[in-house]
């Protein structure tokens, strides 16, 4: 294994995969700074740029927009009090205070450092924990993939929305649509209605465009025409002139952001648990943990440091179930797969011993991507508060236009932006019918998987259901779903009581 | 004017008559391999335990609804929805043009539509637009190698 590591090292050292890093951090701070944009929706747009590029670059390069967005999303919290992400409200509880007491600049630099570490973390624990994983379940067997698939879709499905019969009415959804097509199995064709493009299949690229960008484009029309274009006028307060980040201020810090990291990088490895939820359980810890609780949410900087490092020590932890178990943990970590798909490397047990080298190079360009994080963040930092000012009404046509051109470049063909813009209205309306569209992604991507290893352990037990309880990994995985599903349903009612 | 929508009660009715329609679709739609025929693992077989799942689940929201009286409901403006679907439309609109007039000309159409659609007076705003889609006209026919369609596809 050290070997491939060291094979991992040396290919990653190559120019274009630094230049495209660079340039992927920037686009990702820009999207996580812009409210209502994010790092997801960056690697979404930039996506049919990465397939030119060599996978290493490729991944390092969206992964990058990934990290760069978790950042970002702090920069409109703490400079202008409106959070770029969902995962930077925590911080704006006490970045924005801050800013108004005159420390701007200082509480943005100290995120960005929280950031740095809390990626860098996040890295080193995807680096030992994926391959020891994928050791693990290279056995794996028909019936465990199954029970393992499904366990990966119920979490998600859970944890989307506060209702469960939707969240999973979600996941058979977008199972649905992945069974369009040819079925490998038998060669029969299903729900193809004549359409000789549906034969090979709904394209992976515009559906995952079409169920992340319009609704969220929808959204930033509303934006024109309320009154966030008034909260975007509010005046930035300027930053104390002498106001340096001193040794005594990271030392403060430093234990807050350790514990953040580790927080973020536990909850970034659970499938569907995403920034949000990382950030305000470390921004919860830190209260806990502090002698002067009553400090935060009035301009406390451990607050900011708790969020920041939490949220972006989720970006490299969520690849953990997607490169070891071929599952994607997050709505970002889904785009990835579909990336790695595009450059011919399906993630799972094998690719580890199939193309090591290559995953080691990406996973080491993670680690590093959060080091010129902080470079980009300490330069740039003083200018970046300016792209939250970018008009709406400009921002609009743009997307539509890179979201077209995307799903046009996956297949060459009209028939990707046919496929968008349908699967486009369907998630605007699911969604305003409360229906979360994070599981019709997970659907998506793994159904082919799950009705394989499903049709698969029932040939090899003639039929036979016990084949998945008479396995003890297989049933393992069958009772944590069955736990997680009732655990959520308690939860669900204890807040409805 | 304001909107009220109990999801539940809404969004279950739809899913029960979206998995009505594709039990029967089923047939229809998936033409079984004679090998594979009458036995539980045919191409019918996932389709149909999905298209179950989706039955039962759409009968217990709108349960939920109706009988334990546990609803959400969610309030939307009408006209910002009017909006928003107006817009979709727009949409449509463009990638049907696409195939008649070609992506450049559409996605221009679209581009000066949209700002138009937002009220926008702003004589800078649709001259960003018009330079910058030709900018990524441009980088992603040249420089990505995207055969973006041209003129009567």
């Amino acid at each position: 294994m050290f070997d491939v590591f060291i094979d991992g090292l040396i290919q990653f050292f190559a120019w274009e995969t630094f230049l495209f890093m660079n340039i992927g951090i920037l686009i990702g701070i820009i999207f996580g700074a812009i409210p209502g944009l994010t790092g997801n929706l960056g690697i979404i747009i930039f996506l049919p740029f990465s397939f030119s590029m060599d996978p290493q670059t490729s991944i390092i390069f969206l992964m990058a927009i990934f990290i760069g967005g978790e950042f970002g999303g702090s920069i409109s919290s703490i400079l202008i009090g409106i959070p770029g992400t969902n995962a930077a409200v925590a911080t704006m509880l006490d970045g924005y205070p801050l800013t108004q007491q005159g420390h701007g600049k200082k509480t943005l630099i100290t995120a960005l450092l929280a950031s740095a570490v809390g990626g860098t973390i996040s890295g080193i624990l995807l680096l030992v924990a994926a391959p020891t994983i994928a050791n693990f379940t290279v056995n794996f067997g028909p019936p465990e993939y199954f029970a393992l698939t499904l366990f990966g879709i119920s979490v998600v499905a859970g944890i989307s929305g506060r209702n469960l019969a939707a969240g999973i009415i979600s996941g058979s959804i977008g199972v649905l649509l992945s069974l369009v097509g040819m079925d490998t199995v038998s060669g029969s064709q299903r729900f193809t209605f004549g359409v000789t493009e549906l034969m090979s299949g709904l394209p992976l690229l515009p559906l995952l465009i079409g169920v992340f960008a319009v609704p969220s484009i929808i959204e930033q029309l509303d934006a024109t025409n309320s009154s966030k274009k008034e909260e975007s006028k509010k005046v930035l307060i300027n930053s104390k002139s002498k106001d340096p980040l001193t040794k005594k201020d990271v030392k403060k810090v430093t234990p807050t952001i350790l514990q953040g990291s580790f927080i973020g990088s536990f909850i970034g490895a659970i499938p569907g648990a995403g920034a949000s939820i990382a950030a305000f359980m470390s921004y919860d810890q830190a209260k806990r943990s502090s002698k002067t609780p009553q400090k935060f949410g009035k301009g406390e900087i451990k607050g900011v440091v708790a969020s920041e490092s939490a949220n972006n020590a989720v970006t490299a932890a969520s690849l953990i179930p997607l490169l070891s178990l071929g599952i994607p943990g997050s709505p970002s970590a889904a785009v990835l797969l579909g990336a790695f798909m595009v450059q011919g490397m399906e993630p799972g047990p094998t690719l580890f011993e199939n193309q090591g080298v290559i995953l080691y190079a990406i996973m080491i360009g993670i680690i590093v991507t959060s080091f010129f994080m902080f470079i980009q963040g300490r330069i740039l930092s003083k200018y970046l508060v300016k792209v939250t000012n970018v008009p709406y009404q400009v921002m609009v046509p743009l997307l539509v236009l890179m979201c077209t051109a995307g799903a046009f470049a996956a297949n060459n063909s009209v028939f990707g932006m046919q496929v968008f813009i349908i699967v486009g209205i369907v998630a605007f309306i699911l969604k305003k019918l409360n229906f979360p569209l994070v599981p019709i992604v997970l659907g998506f991507v793994l159904g082919p998987l799950l009705e394989f290893n499903l049709r698969r352990s029932l040939v090899m037990s003639q039929g036979s259901w016990d084949i998945f309880i008479t396995r003890p990994i297989s049933l393992a995985f069958i009772a944590m779903t069955t736990i997680f599903l009732i655990y959520t349903l308690k939860k669900n009612k204890e807040q409805e009581n | 004017m304001e909107i009220r929508i109990p999801t539940n009660l809404v969004g279950g009715i739809i899913m029960m008559l979206l998995s009505i329609i594709i039990w029967f679709l089923i047939p229809e739609q998936i033409a079984t391999d004679p090998a594979f025929q009458g036995g539980i693992v045919d191409s019918r077989f996932v389709p149909r335990i999905l298209v179950g799942i989706m039955f039962i689940l759409s009968m217990f929201l709108i349960t939920l609804s109706l009988i334990f009286k546990k609803e959400n409901i969610v309030v939307y403006d009408l006209k910002n929805e009017f909006r928003a679907f107006g817009y979709l439309g727009i949409l449509v609109l463009y990638v049907l043009l696409v195939n008649y007039a070609g992506f450049l000309i559409a996605c221009l159409l679209m581009g000066i539509g949209t700002l138009a659609y937002m009220k926008s007076k702003s004589l800078k705003y649709y001259m960003i637009i018009i330079v910058a889609f030709l900018i990524i006209y441009f980088v992603f026919t040249n420089l990505l190698a995207v055969p973006l369609p041209g003129m009567g596809v």
